[in-house]
């Protein structure tokens, strides 16, 4: 085992990583996805699994840290989440599911037993559909079939402590609501599995249901894997995708190795559990087998019976799917590119945006449509587009001001004002960037609390575009700058036409000078006719 | 599950009368208080315990480490577990319902009427936290019962931790 480790760690990183043709990769995999729910799963406390750092052990009820004779009390609204998630992964929801004891015996569990679904789970079969050109898989197509989903509690964290060897336990997360869902061997390859990750954790976010974070430990991804339907071997402790990844790739070239040193029918003979330390996979323990978890229903709890009318229901409350939201802004009238479609529809985790995919979403529709409403058929979609996706979120960024409280100095209807004062020149783009930024820098120095007057403000700092310029004055700015640069190599550079980059400096000073309010047209032909350029 | 009970106890007693009427109240408390048959003559009626079906000495092991227990006093383990097994075996032998369902295994009501949307709503927004029942954060100590507790943090000791 020692060649094989040594080999490993001097690969991995280093070369680019492929699947050999006759070695064939199975993977499939179980997400577990905290929900963000109020409250616990069987209990009414406070479902706030990260406060543990602070205030370890502090939102636990007696059921949560078991108490002799506390009972469990189902949260209906992790049932609430699970079937909107069963709903959008086509999933069947059971008319009856129920819950059952898994006992294994651990620190970080008190009851000595794990609630969750074994004999009937929540909801059986679906699918995540991943697509060439919105996921970049190398197929057309590709479905992954999804074998369960099953509502069960997380345990509770555990510190070990190596100095006096202890585990100190915090059971903040006892009892937190997960999902665990399977999906079938159906990957084949690592951008499957990457891709298949993004978009579950996309979606669970979309629906609102989860923060969907693997760095906190919201979402962990396991992955059962074989090379060659050898037996299969379960990755745990995966922290993050780069880490999903690269366990995949160690594990996939140490099992290769094994089976072409004709080892694998000792060696590959027994699934087992391991573990990634960073550089390399390390086996955990022997997998357990279903008899030795001693599955038993739960006394305690009543069986989950929905009604069809209820799953309905649900489905129709549910927001229009990513894929969907993709699909619609790529095609007309918003003909966005792919990259910036996902701008709009893909949340990221929110720790250090100013906005949420949602609220900047129906921004961008609502201004989009006032917008076309102003200018009528001429409208061109990528004046929203830019402006939106770039200069407000990068504004936003700049200022660390979030959308929700800039929305109320610039509503979608002002917005799409200023759109149509760009479309129709009657600002200038350089004055348009000038403004939004001054609004946006205003509306988080003092509490705003109503849309700004844009035609006001234009006129204050006159901002509006000069719609008729003098020619004479016009050359006398140029004249004025020309005259400020101390090259004439520089200014014979621009003539001849061997150094055209300068120009547009001297166009940059021109509308510096104007506060943009000429055209940069303007000073570029003006420019090119006092310096005779020739080309 | 009546059918069952009804033939345990003809199994047990070979045969069945139906005695006198009762009179009163205390014959009927005299008479459910003597006891007719007894839980281990039944037991050991039939099949004993012998040395060959108790669990074997791995089993047992297995079984203690599995629930975090000490690997200890296995003899008498495999006493008390070679017992529950036969128990097990008898009820195996009864005819009882089939028609039962395996989710009706729980204390709580075994036919739920199915929920509604409205009713899923409502349930799911109901979320009352009970101070008595020590949901409402920090409203009591937990750590306070514990052997051993640490900045807030239950202690568990290493070899306790361990899943062998």
């Amino acid at each position: 085992m020692l060649r094989f480790t040594r080999h490993y760690v001097s690969t991995v990183g280093h070369k680019e990583f492929r699947l050999l043709p006759d070695f064939q990769l199975k993977c499939g995999l179980e997400i577990h996805t905290q929900l963000n729910t109020r409250n616990k799963l069987f209990s009414r406390s406070t479902n706030d699994p990260f406060d543990s750092y602070n205030a370890p052990n502090y939102h636990t009820s007696f059921f949560d840290v078991a108490l002799p004779g506390t009972l469990p009390k189902l949260n209906y609204e992790a049932i609430l989440y699970a079937t909107r998630l069963a709903v959008a992964l086509n999933s069947e929801v059971s008319s009856c599911s129920q819950f059952d004891r898994k006992h294994y015996f651990y620190g970080d569990q008190p009851l000595g037993y794990q609630i969750t679904q074994h004999y009937n789970p929540f909801s059986k079969g679906g699918f995540i559909e991943l697509t060439k050109a919105l996921d970049g898989i190398h197929q057309e197509r590709l479905h992954i079939d999804i074998l369960q989903l099953q509502i069960e509690q997380d345990t509770g964290k555990s510190i070990y402590k190596e100095t006096d060897q202890t585990s100190l336990i915090d059971l903040n997360r006892s009892n937190v609501p997960l999902i665990e869902m399977v999906t079938l061997p159906n990957f084949s390859d690592l951008k499957q599995i990457h891709s298949f990750i993004k978009k579950y954790q996309n979606l669970v976010r979309h629906l609102g249901i989860s923060t969907g974070d693997l760095e906190t430990g919201a979402m962990r991804v396991d992955v059962n894997m074989s090379v060659n339907d050898f037996c299969r071997v379960e990755l745990k402790n995966l922290p993050n995708t780069s880490s999903i990844m690269r366990a995949v790739e160690f594990e996939y070239k140490r099992q290769v190795d094994i089976i072409r040193s004709g080892d694998a029918a000792k060696l590959l003979k027994y699934s087992e559990t391991r573990g990634w330390n960073g550089s390399q996979t390390v086996k955990l323990r022997s997998k357990e087998t279903t008899i030795d978890y001693r599955y038993m229903p739960d006394p305690e709890l009543p069986c989950i019976t929905l009604s069809a009318e209820a799953v309905k229901g649900v489905k129709e409350s549910l927001p229009i799917l990513p894929d969907k939201i993709l699909h619609r802004l790529m095609a007309s009238p918003y003909d966005l590119s792919l990259k910036d479609a996902k701008i709009l529809a893909i949340n990221a985790n929110g720790h250090d945006q100013q906005y949420n995919q949602g609220e900047l979403l129906n921004f961008y529709i609502e201004t989009f449509a006032q917008y076309t409403a102003l200018v009528g058929s001429s409208f061109n979609a990528k004046l929203p587009t830019n402006w939106i996706i770039h200069e407000l979120l990068g504004n936003l960024n700049k200022l660390e001001f979030p959308l929700s409280s800039a929305l109320i100095a610039l509503p979608p209807s002002n917005f799409a004002e200023l759109l149509n004062l760009i479309h129709a020149k009657k600002i200038s783009s350089a004055s348009a960037k000038l403004l939004l930024f001054h609004i946006l820098e205003a509306a988080k120095r003092s509490d705003v609390v109503e849309p700004v007057n844009l035609q006001e403000l234009i006129a204050n700092f006159e901002l509006d575009a000069i719609q008729e310029v003098d020619p004479e004055e016009l050359r006398n700015i140029c004249l004025q700058i020309i005259s400020e640069v101390n090259s004439p190599k520089l200014l014979e550079g621009i003539a001849s036409g061997k150094k055209k980059g300068p120009l547009k400096y001297l166009v940059g000073q021109g509308m510096r000078l104007s506060q943009g309010r000429i055209k940069p047209q303007l000073f570029e032909d003006t420019f090119k006719q006092l310096l005779g350029v020739e080309w | 599950m009546v059918t069952g009970l009804r033939q345990i106890w003809r199994r047990y007693h070979k045969t069945s009368s139906i005695g006198p009427k009762f009179k009163n109240f205390e014959e009927i408390r005299k008479y459910v208080e003597t006891p007719r048959w007894s839980v281990t003559e039944f037991l050991e009626q039939g099949s004993g315990v012998t040395s060959r079906s108790l669990p074997s000495t791995s089993i047992i092991e297995r079984l203690l480490r599995l629930s975090g227990l000490p690997v200890q006093n296995i003899e008498e383990y495999r006493e008390i577990l070679g017992k529950q097994l036969m128990f097990l075996d008898k009820l195996e032998t009864l005819d009882v319902c089939k028609e039962i369902d395996p989710k009706h295994a729980r204390l709580m009501v075994r036919e739920n009427k199915a929920l509604g949307y409205e009713e899923l709503m409502q349930l799911a927004q109901d979320q009352h936290q009970d101070e008595k029942l020590g949901e409402t954060s920090g409203s009591w100590e937990g750590v306070k019962f514990a052997n051993e507790s640490k900045q807030g943090f239950y202690v568990l000791h290493e070899a306790l931790m361990k899943r062998q």
